[in-house]
């Protein structure tokens, strides 16, 4: 899969259409950086599809892409890091304007705790157990962005998912029109598979830390580190509301929490954090997992607000990422609508 | 819990639901003492995490009330205020919270009476509910 | 350096002469709340709790061998706006009380009404090590656990603002316990505790002597093994090169107290047009940008003050030693500005201050 990526990259390159090329390559200590490429040769060192995820994609791309590009980006991210880019760019975090997003079937990712301990480990599809909870049960794995190289169904093909992928497709000659019912076939079983296991996974997370007793319980562990939030694609704002001087809970506050219950856990706001934060980013929470790998203390945080944004996203009908032109849900209304929640 | 007394915290806005609460109380309507309200410029101020804030230290219920839909003085701020409580609901019902010690009320200016309904209706409510487990909470 | 010999003894254990003592004070009136480590209702995570309710002292967790937070964080966030209003007794471990003398002086909290308990401190458990099934093994085998950054810790008697030292780490093991009397007010609250007896104790220092050599000669290995910058540009960088950019050794540190951290500003982002001509420059450019930047920034800003406690190679989720190369920076820039973090209340923080005639040998 890489070598067919780097292929088609450095076509890309040499064709002019393209003047950079955003790839993860490999750097030193089994790491993955993310490269920002405009020079053929130093393709040599590109790592498409790397086994892990050390940053979100759409969060590299969005350290430097907030204002236009000159000349073209092609930019080869897993599809929830392209889905979080589409979220980004509606954050008005991206300027996609310029950018092609080349995505693949994504063979997943293997936890990266794990990966550091032992950097032989390769993420099979086959084999749940060899990436993340989150992967697991992803059923956004493939046809994301603008371009996405199929692997499966005899494929070994980038096929155009938009106007902008065809254009690239088009001016590198590439006219291919393959057969490919084998592979929609594919996709469409795992999908279904996937679709138990993640409502099977999130119907027993919600039983096993529901309510205030659980959520204490799942969050007990955390150290506060956000670590969490600064690593998700989504969370782009450089002061978190937990963080304003407005939000420190002074010592009266803690004695007031403590006298009334006896006790009172002090760093407190830990369940504000995390629920303040699933009420501002779940409708575009793109399931990737990256907080997940991240944090210290091993809370399945990601799979928690996953399971919120299932929720969440349900109610206007919307999927993070998949479609440049629907609006964020909270920045747009309906005169009629939600009657059910006001009175 | 017969001695339970709830205490909401009511996030009403400036131009409507707290003049609302100014007309009940000159026209001296009897009303529960057990809504401690703070104003806000509009019920779009009301970022989700100040619900959550007052939710998680204990208050049993909390209210947003502002101008009926059509009416907010910032022309469309209840439209996306009303987006942003259903997201916070379903959030807090995800999480297995009780969601229902949260509620949305449009009251106007003139609606002294709807206000002492709903301030009495939701401390009725909430008072059947009991306290909010929060407040005792030792390792929040 | 604690020279005080009045001590109180007792047979029973540490953690229950502790409870006991925490929880006649609270009972007395003598103090108002207890700042103390719990455990959580998940197995071997804890947390920092303000106790008020005597009987929710059993549950205290005096010097259990974790630092799920820093101490000197959690009493920051309570104390930035205003001071405790009456007493509170706070657990600390030495490097917890250095970095939050750090914060008093910098405005970020204040020591106002804070009866410090501390000890002579044996070290914690990096928090990774207890997440597994096996952690009563690990926490058996505490000295073998022990985080790299309190190896190498030869601050481990507390300071002078520690009101009572409890005796924890020593070069013979003791049953029972003894806790140093070290200020008036410890004296005055131990007259109203009858249950403990007074005698005269030898000075904690000569009782840890041995430990006190055996972490001066890590300490010098680590000066000795860990890579300087003056090691060139490619150890740095590999050494950083899997940071994810989580900065959760920035969130962790004490010290690290800004509300909105330098590397997060508008100013030192690197303009998208910056990044562009550099990955033409060079061919290639890694992005985000900015990771040795953060690091050495953060060297830069808080090496001076450095408490050596470690914190932040505890959270890093990839398993940088961070602590490892700022306790090695902090060291040089302490020797250097005469300065030790955490010593006296009153010592002006060293960048907020000059002599006209100093550092005479980086200058000419
Ligand atoms: S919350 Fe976690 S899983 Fe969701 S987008 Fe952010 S990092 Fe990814
Ligand atoms: S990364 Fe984990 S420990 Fe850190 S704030 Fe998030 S949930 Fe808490
Ligand atoms: S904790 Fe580790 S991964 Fe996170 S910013 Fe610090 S060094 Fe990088
Ligand atoms: S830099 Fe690390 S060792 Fe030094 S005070 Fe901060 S957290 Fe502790
Ligand atoms: S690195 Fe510097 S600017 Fe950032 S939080 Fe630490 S001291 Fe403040
Ligand atoms: S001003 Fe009343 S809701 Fe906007």
């Amino acid at each position: 899969m890489n070598s067919i990526i780097v292929d088609f990259l450095e076509k890309a390159l040499v064709s002019d259409y393209v003047s950079s090329v955003l790839v993860p390559s490999g750097g030193p200590d089994n790491t993955f950086p993310w490269t920002l490429i405009s020079d053929v040769s130093a393709l040599a060192m590109a790592e498409p599809v790397p086994p892990v995820m050390y940053v979100q994609g759409a969060k590299a791309l969005a350290s430097f892409t907030q204002s236009m590009t000159e000349g073209k980006l092609l930019a080869v991210m897993r599809p929830c890091e392209a889905r979080a880019a589409v979220e980004l760019s509606k954050l008005e975090q991206i300027d996609l304007d310029n950018i092609i997003l080349l995505t693949m079937d994504c063979p997943g990712a293997v936890p990266l705790k794990e990966y550091r301990r032992d950097a032989g480990i390769q993420p099979d599809i086959s084999i749940p157990e060899t990436i993340r909870p989150l992967c697991r049960q992803c059923t956004e794995f493939t046809s994301a962005g603008d371009l996405c190289l199929a692997m499966h169904g005899g494929l070994r093909e980038v096929l155009p998912l938009t106007p902008a992928g065809q254009e690239l497709l088009d001016s590198l000659g590439m006219k291919a029109e393959p057969d490919t019912s084998a592979w929609i076939e594919w996709a469409s079983s795992l999908k279904a598979e996937r679709e138990a296991v993640s409502t099977e996974n999130r119907k027993s997370l919600k039983k096993a830390y529901s309510g205030l007793e659980g959520l204490v319980e799942v969050f007990s562990g955390c150290i506060s580190c956000r670590s969490c939030r600064t690593v998700c694609p989504i969370c782009y704002c450089r002061l978190c509301f937990i963080d304003m001087k407005d939000r420190r809970c002074p010592a009266s506050a803690h004695l007031e929490n403590s006298r009334s219950s006896g006790a009172a856990r002090v760093m407190s706001g830990t369940l504000l954090f995390h629920i303040g934060r699933m009420a501002h980013m779940s409708l575009s929470c793109v399931s990737c997992g990256m907080c997940e790998d991240a944090c210290p203390s091993d809370i399945p945080v990601g799979r928690l607000v996953s399971m919120v944004s299932a929720g969440t996203t349900a109610v206007f009908n919307y999927s993070a990422g998949s479609d440049p032109e629907d609006p964020l849900p909270l920045n747009t209304f309906r005169l009629e609508e939600l009657h059910e929640y006001e009175d | 819990m017969e001695d339970f007394e709830p205490r909401i915290i009511g996030f009403l806005c400036n131009w409507c639901s707290y003049a609302g609460a100014d007309l009940a109380g000159t026209s001296r309507l009897k009303m529960p003492p057990n809504l401690v309200p703070i104003k806000v410029m509009c019920s779009s101020r009301v970022d989700p995490e100040m619900v959550t804030d007052a939710f998680l230290r204990g208050a049993d219920g909390v209210l947003i009330a502002g101008c009926h839909p059509g009416d907010c003085h910032y022309d469309k701020g209840n439209y996306y205020a009303r987006r942003r409580f259903a997201v916070l609901k379903k959030v807090v019902e995800s999480l297995g919270l009780e969601a229902d010690r949260l509620r949305l009320s449009w009251i106007s200016a003139s609606e002294g009476a709807r206000f002492q309904q709903v301030v009495e209706e939701f401390t009725e409510k909430i008072r059947k509910m009991g306290p909010n487990p929060t407040g005792k909470e030792t390792l929040l | 350096m604690n020279t005080k010999t009045s001590v109180l003894v007792s047979e029973s254990s540490i953690g229950d002469t502790l409870r006991d003592l925490l929880g006649k004070l609270l009972e007395n009136g003598e103090i108002d709340s207890v700042f103390a480590l719990r455990e959580t209702r998940q197995k071997g995570r804890y947390c920092y709790s303000l106790i008020t309710d005597p009987t929710l002292i059993r549950e205290a967790l005096p010097f259990h061998p974790v630092m799920p937070v820093q101490g000197a964080r959690a009493l920051s966030e309570m104390t930035i706006t205003e001071p405790f209003g009456r007493p509170v007794a706070a657990l600390l471990r030495p490097c917890e009380i250095r970095a939050f003398v750090e914060n008093v002086k910098q405005s970020q909290g204040s020591l106002e009404n804070i009866f410090i308990i501390s000890c002579t401190c044996p070290g914690v458990i990096p928090a990774s090590k207890l997440l597994g099934e096996d952690r009563e093994d690990v926490l058996a085998n505490h000295g073998g656990n022990i985080r790299n950054a309190c190896r190498t810790c030869t601050g481990f008697i507390p300071g002078p603002q520690a009101d009572m030292t409890v005796l924890l780490a020593s070069d013979e093991p003791h049953d029972g316990t003894v806790i140093y009397l070290n200020t008036d007010r410890a004296v005055e609250i131990a007259g109203k505790l009858d249950s403990l007896s007074r005698e005269t104790g030898k000075p904690a220092a000569e009782l840890t002597s041995g430990i006190s050599e055996a972490r001066e000669k890590s300490l010098k290995d680590l000066m000795r093994d860990i890579p300087a910058p003056a090691d060139g540009l490619q150890s740095l960088v590999s050494l950083f090169a899997a940071c994810i950019g989580c900065r959760g050794c920035r969130e962790a540190c004490p010290l690290c107290s800004c509300v909105l951290c330098d590397y997060e500003t508008a100013r030192t982002l690197h303009s998208p047009e910056l990044v562009r001509s550099e990955a033409k420059r060079k061919g290639s450019v890694r992005v985000p940008a900015g990771t040795l930047q953060f690091q050495l920034g953060r060297l830069m800003h808080i090496s001076p003050s450095c408490t050596a406690c470690g914190q932040c190679s505890d959270v890093c989720p990839v398993d940088i030693p961070v602590s490892d190369i700022f306790i090695r920076a902090a060291n040089l820039v302490q020797e250097s500005l005469d300065y030790a973090p955490g010593r006296d209340t009153d010592d002006t923080p060293p960048m907020a201050t000059y002599l006209e005639k100093e550092l005479l040998d980086i200058t000419d």
